[in-house]
């Protein structure tokens, strides 16, 4: 009686109910991203919640039954990863933390899907973990706010998401490119623009192949500018070398300027912060391009830099 | 890029908006680097690869893609239409020597 009565003041506490859709405690069980305070805080804020409404229950008492009701639910929750999301270091390793959620998951499919596509082939985990966190899987559309990815379909939808990512370029930027290429009346059909993100991800591949033969054979260990111009050449892309040479020297000049953002765009894992209604990661992708990923629902937004 | 010109692009950005694909980032880059390098990596064979060199290639795929729908917008008009098909794409390929290296690579189902 007593038990259930405290129940019911929960309940009527509004707070921290779990398996509730407001309660951050349930949330987090079920699959949430909003990974707001521990647990015990919002035991402790029932409990003095209820104290404060003059409830005759003593705290403990109270407690023992608010940890009753709160425990079944996490039992039920299925959501493994995300505890790892409630690691409060949010310093570098937030992000394979962030990731690490995805992570698995990529991985199941990595290994799925290992035998249709060399990708990713000979990769040790590292490896993959590397091109993970080097990767904008968690992105689903190159720029725009994605908001499909709501709490039930994050899970399911995450790994076909990834799959394409690997493989591809952001089709709203590749599709925004080919904008360029018609007149301003032309419209481009979903499969012409799919058709085409599979034509790029072929061309980045054939190029690179052929500049990194020959950098093999001059028996250097990294491509550069130069190697890439001379595949062009070769690959029958002639006309293009000469343009490239204008924006390379464009953009060797505008990263001169850059010292806070130089350097590789490995290192391009920038945490902002992680308060505790979302996480944010800004993605340096390079010195212009930033792209942020906002937990709980991958809200993805890339900022090019002027 | 001037910051006028960024915040317009990051106005763009945000609100979902495809503009006419102004300069964009760094040297009017369009693409993210880091996609780009991850296609890259893919290739088992490549150890290493310059900054310079990423960029180059994304730099490349633009114009790359750019080329490609100019050619595949030739039939477009050729048969009356306005938008741009796969078919219309498929011939570009087919029809250019330089693209030879697609044929075959693309799921033409």
């Amino acid at each position: 009686m007593k038990k259930i009565s405290a129940k019911s003041q929960i309940k009527r506490g509004n707070t921290c109910i779990p398996g509730e859709d407001n309660i951050h405690v349930g949330d987090e069980g079920r699959g949430d991203h909003n990974v707001e305070t521990s647990p015990p805080i919002h035991l402790g804020n029932v409990g003095v919640k209820l104290e404060n409404e003059g409830r005759v229950e003593g705290p403990a008492g109270l407690l023992e039954t608010v940890e009753e009701v709160v425990e079944a639910p996490w039992e039920e929750i299925a959501g493994p990863d995300l505890s790892q999301a409630y690691v409060v270091d949010l310093t570098q390793q937030f992000n394979r933390i962030f990731v690490q959620t995805s992570f698995n998951s990529f991985k199941e499919k990595q290994q799925q899907q290992s035998g249709g596509s060399s990708k990713m082939e000979g990769a040790e985990s590292d490896d993959i973990g590397t091109s993970f966190l080097t990767s904008e899987q968690y992105m689903v559309e190159g720029h725009s706010v994605h908001s499909q990815q709501h709490e039930d379909e994050e899970k399911e939808e995450l790994p076909h998401v990834l799959r394409e990512q690997d493989r591809f370029l952001p089709i709203a930027n590749v599709a925004r490119i080919m904008k360029r290429g018609i007149p301003k009346t032309g419209k481009i059909a979903k499969d012409a623009r799919e058709c085409v993100q599979e034509c790029v991800s072929e061309f980045i591949s054939f190029v690179t192949s052929e500049a990194s033969d020959r950098c093999h054979q001059e028996k250097r260990k990294t491509i550069n500018g130069e190697d890439i111009l001379w595949a062009m050449n070769a690959l029958g892309f002639e006309n293009y070398v000469e343009p490239l040479k204008i924006y390379l020297q464009k953009f060797r000049e505008s990263t001169k300027g850059d010292k806070p953002l130089e350097g590789s765009v490995e290192s391009s894992y920038e945490v902002d912060f992680g308060n505790n209604m979302a996480t944010f990661t800004a993605d340096h992708v390079s010195q212009s391009e930033i792209v942020c990923t906002y937990g709980p629902g991958q809200v993805t937004q890339q900022f090019t830099l002027g | 890029m001037a910051g006028t010109e960024g915040e317009a692009v990051v106005g763009e950005e945000l609100q979902g908006v495809e503009g006419d694909g102004e300069e964009g980032g760094r040297a009017g880059l369009r693409l993210p680097l880091a996609r780009v390098k991850r296609i890259m990596k893919a290739d088992p064979a490549l150890q290493l690869a310059s900054q310079d060199a990423v960029f180059v290639i994304a730099k490349a795929t633009e114009l790359f893609v750019e080329s490609l729908v100019e050619e595949a917008y030739q039939y477009t008009r050729k048969a009356g239409r306005k938008t741009v098909s796969r078919r219309d794409v498929d011939n570009s390929v087919e029809a250019i020597d330089a693209l030879a290296f697609l044929d075959g690579a693309l799921d033409w189902s």
